[in-house]
């Protein structure tokens, strides 16, 4: 016991070097990799942001009605499309593939121009797509077309609903007065739900 | 996760999801084929920066070095001095190269650190967009659009090298599609210690207002009207020589620093294929002290047409004119010669990016012509090749020639660097004299890169560089001569500037995005940097070849780390490690700098910060200006609020 005891004290101060000198390199390592000293948390339900963006369009379409017109027939079915660049990477596909929307199918379509666009009853246009939006949105205008994007200001720009980013939410903004002029028919659910809404006496 | 079906979540849980998605930046440069860093609005949050030059430390290829309390030297790809001239700086398209003195006055380029949106630095020959002077890179600071700045903005701080900062800020709607806003911003600094550990007077205040108006006038057509007006002081120890016995000087002097700029920029679309760009601007900065006193008056207009032609072309071209006017006073430290003038600037460009293969491989070649008064015309030529190789990684190459015309500091600067008793009570003066002889710098550079999303989580980037330079600046020993102003009369015994050194300089950058887990980034970066000159045959120059050389950190590390603890806890954390500089006898040192930042409320911050923790000061660099006195960088401490409503 003395000798053990006599031998802890002789090289005590080796010892305390060498831990001071751990302590300064965790103390380091926390500095620099602090997610390793660190518990995890339980994290929040997590996303790609397109298979989010997919999931809403579904969503969107059971919020709206179209006008008889809109339709060839009472079978045809309900038909989104791109137009331009696809950022979906077939998260759409995946999403909508054998749905079923107030009893009509679904199915999905990317254009690489415009003809064809007035087979569509929801247009997606997408961020790269920025310098046409206005172009695309043009000739659809004044037909029962939900048009949705990502642009920033969207709704404000003409678009009917805007997605936007918010603290890594996905939030919307609705232009009623452009959803009326497309004679198309929205839920007062769906509205609530919006950030802002253009057009009317709330929010712009 | 490939193919999961998100459609059974109700919309209202689907917006309580959060967004994994993996950096738009990258995906968005993957047909630039240029050394191009884009520093995003979080990264200069999360950096602690409080100024432009501690947010440009991050970028792997840059030298940033700290003089003292109010200077700094920044460059790229080497020859980096307190007067860098071959580093183009932007803010929102307007330069803020000062082209008197050939270099930029960092210590007024105040932006609002919360209103960039972004800054792109393009390390090399800016692509042919950009024009001479471009030679090492190009620096592009954007701040956001006003429709992006609504509400109020309040933030305010104090530290220990800081005592007082904050902006205050308003922005709204005019009408739908109209969005302006207006600030006010201002800073004091404390000085620094000199190198022999007395207060090296070297602090600074300055007041800054500005505006922003963004229209989308019509559908075709977009408007930007932006404008600041500021003014400041800083204090700097003067080293000054005078012709009589003590033959120098040391004392404190005074600046004062102003300046205003406006600006206007109309986007028009004709179509899908054709657009155009018309920017008009007008600058004056001045600064003023005993010694010295300069002020630039420019004006510049730049137009830009945009085409693309069927699938395979993209094309822009442009022209622009820019007329400058300044004026000088000095004194027997430093004056110009003429003391005051004005000159023009001629700009043309055109570039096509050709696909030659779509969504694969794409050639860019491009050409800019200037005319200026000093060197006539200047031809810069660039060919550039972006390679695709797969839908994750692509391969870039590029040639480029670039061209730095002489300004009025080589044609025509007065420099009083020493003066001595002489050869029958005459005194002898050394000077470094402009010549209007002068010709432009060139460079030919050959640039490769990589690029490439490694794994979801991971991203690199990968840019190397070797550079040819020809006719570069020197001093060469004049024949002395009696001169009578300034007076008493004394020997002139001048070293004049001419341009007989040529070199090569080589290096590698290198910058990995690293998304550890969904709550921790870290970002290494790494860059290097060697430089080799000669002087000709003809020249009698000894110290700009060690200079040169010697100015340049060699290797640079680097390593950000970004975790959110919580939903309301962020902790950044940045080190950084910068070479010796042989020529100027500074140390290597390692800069280590953390934060904490605390989401208290709904738009509601508190932020925490220490910079320069490692040691209690430290040298990075050596002024090469006689009159400007190096200082110690502290160790500081500052914290600050930031109230969004």
């Amino acid at each position: 016991m003395e000798s053990s005891r006599t031998r802890k004290r002789g090289t005590g101060s080796r010892q305390a070097a060498q831990r001071r000198v751990q302590f300064c390199a965790l103390a380091l390592a926390a500095l620099l990799f602090p997610a390793a000293v660190i518990p995890s948390w339980a994290q929040a339900s997590r996303s790609d942001e397109y298979q989010i963006k997919a999931a809403f369009l579904f969503h969107f379409a059971q919020f709206v009605e179209w006008p008889t017109g809109a339709f060839k027939d009472g079978n045809s079915a309900l038909t989104y499309c791109t137009v331009g660049g696809d950022p979906f990477g077939g998260a759409l596909d995946d999403s909508l593939r054998a749905k079923v929307i107030g009893e009509r199918g679904v199915r999905v379509q990317h254009l690489k121009q415009l003809e064809g666009v007035h087979d569509c009853q929801i247009v997606f246009i997408a961020a790269a797509e920025s310098k046409n939006a206005t172009r695309i949105l043009a000739s659809v205008k004044g037909d029962a077309v939900l048009t949705v994007g990502e642009t920033p200001h969207f709704a404000e720009d003409g678009g009917m609903i805007g997605f936007c980013i918010e603290g890594k939410k996905i939030r919307f903004e609705i232009n009623v007065e452009a959803v009326s002029a497309a004679k198309l028919k929205m839920s007062a659910r769906l509205l609530t739900l919006a950030k802002t809404l253009i057009g009317t006496a709330r929010g712009n | 996760m490939q193919g999961r079906d998100l459609t059974q979540v109700s919309i209202e849980n689907l917006m309580n999801m959060e967004v994994t998605s993996v950096s738009k930046k990258e995906q968005k440069l993957s047909r630039i084929a240029s050394a191009i860093f884009v520093i995003t609005r979080d990264e200069i949050r999360t950096s602690g920066a409080t100024n432009i030059p501690d947010v440009l430390r991050m970028v792997p290829g840059l030298d940033v070095a700290q003089i003292n309390g109010n200077t700094w030297e920044i460059s790229s790809r080497g020859f980096n001095a307190q007067y860098a001239n071959k580093l183009l700086v932007l803010i929102d398209g307007r330069t803020v190269y000062s082209p008197v003195f050939s270099g930029v006055y960092w210590d007024v380029q105040d932006v609002p650190l919360e209103d960039i949106d972004r800054i792109e630095v393009i390390r090399g020959p800016g692509a042919t967009v950009w024009g001479a002077n471009a030679v090492n890179g190009v620096i592009n600071i954007i701040t956001k659009s006003a429709r992006e700045t609504k509400g109020g903005l309040l933030t305010a701080g104090g530290g220990t090298y800081e005592p007082g900062f904050g902006v205050a800020q308003y922005g709204g709607n005019l009408s739908q599609g109209t969005g302006y806003r207006f600030f006010a911003k201002g800073f004091d600094y404390v000085s620094f210690p000199s190198l022999s550990g007395q207060n090296g007077h070297d602090g600074s205040d300055l007041l800054h207002g500005g505006f922003r108006v963004d229209s989308t006038l019509a559908k075709q057509d977009s408007l930007t009207v932006q404008g600041d007006l500021y003014e400041g002081h800083e204090e700097d120890i003067v080293n000054n020589t005078i012709l009589t016995p003590p033959f120098g000087e040391v004392f404190t002097e005074s600046s004062r620093l102003s300046g205003g700029n406006v600006l206007g920029r109309w986007n028009h679309t004709f179509s899908p294929h054709s657009d155009t760009s018309l920017q008009v601007y007008f600058d004056r900065a001045a600064r003023n002290s005993i010694i010295y006193g300069e002020s630039t008056n420019t004006s510049d207009i730049d137009f830009q047409h945009h085409i693309s032609w069927g699938s395979r072309q993209d094309f822009v071209w442009g022209a622009g004119y820019r007329y400058i006017s300044y004026a000088t006073t000095g004194s027997v430290y430093t004056s110009f010669n003429p003391a005051s003038g004005s000159f023009q600037l001629f700009t043309s460009f055109v570039q096509d990016e050709i696909t030659l293969k779509p969504d694969s491989l794409y050639l860019t070649i491009g050409a800019k012509l200037e005319h200026n008064d000093f060197s006539g015309f200047e031809f810069q030529p660039s060919a550039r090749i972006a390679w695709n190789v797969s839908k994750n990684h692509m391969l870039w190459a590029g040639y480029s020639r670039a061209r730095r015309t002489p300004s009025p500091t080589e044609r025509g600067i007065y420099v009083g660097l020493a003066a001595f008793p002489g050869p029958g009570g005459l005194p002898v003066l050394l000077t470094i004299l402009g010549s209007p002889d002068t010709v432009s710098e060139n460079l030919d550079a050959f640039e490769v890169g990589y690029r490439a999303q490694l794994r979801a989580n991971i991203s690199l980037d990968f840019s190397a560089f070797y550079n040819r330079y020809g006719n570069l600046a020197t001093l060469e020993p004049g024949a002395p001569f009696l001169e009578l102003n300034p007076p008493p009369p004394h020997l002139n015994v001048p070293l004049i500037f001419a341009n007989e050194m040529h070199g090569e300089s080589h290096g590698i950058e290198m910058a990995v995005n690293w998304k550890v887990t969904d709550r921790w980034t870290l970002s290494p970066g790494y860059a290097f940097e060697g430089i080799h000159l000669h002087t000709n045959p003809a020249s009698h120059d000894t110290t700009s070849v060690s200079t040169g050389q010697g100015n340049n950190p060699g290797n640079q590390v680097q390593l950000r780390s970004n975790l959110a603890l919580s939903r309301s806890l962020e902790w950044n954390t940045s080190a950084y490690f910068v070479g010796r500089l042989s020529a100027e006898q500074v140390p290597s040192y390692t800069r280590l700098d953390t934060g904490i930042t605390w989401r208290a409320w709904e738009g509601l911050t508190f932020s925490l910060v220490g910079q320069n923790l490692l040691k209690d000061h430290h040298l990075e660099a050596r002024s090469s200006d006689q009159g400007e006195i190096s200082g110690l960088i502290k160790r500081s401490v500052y914290a600050k609020f930031t109230w969004q409503f």
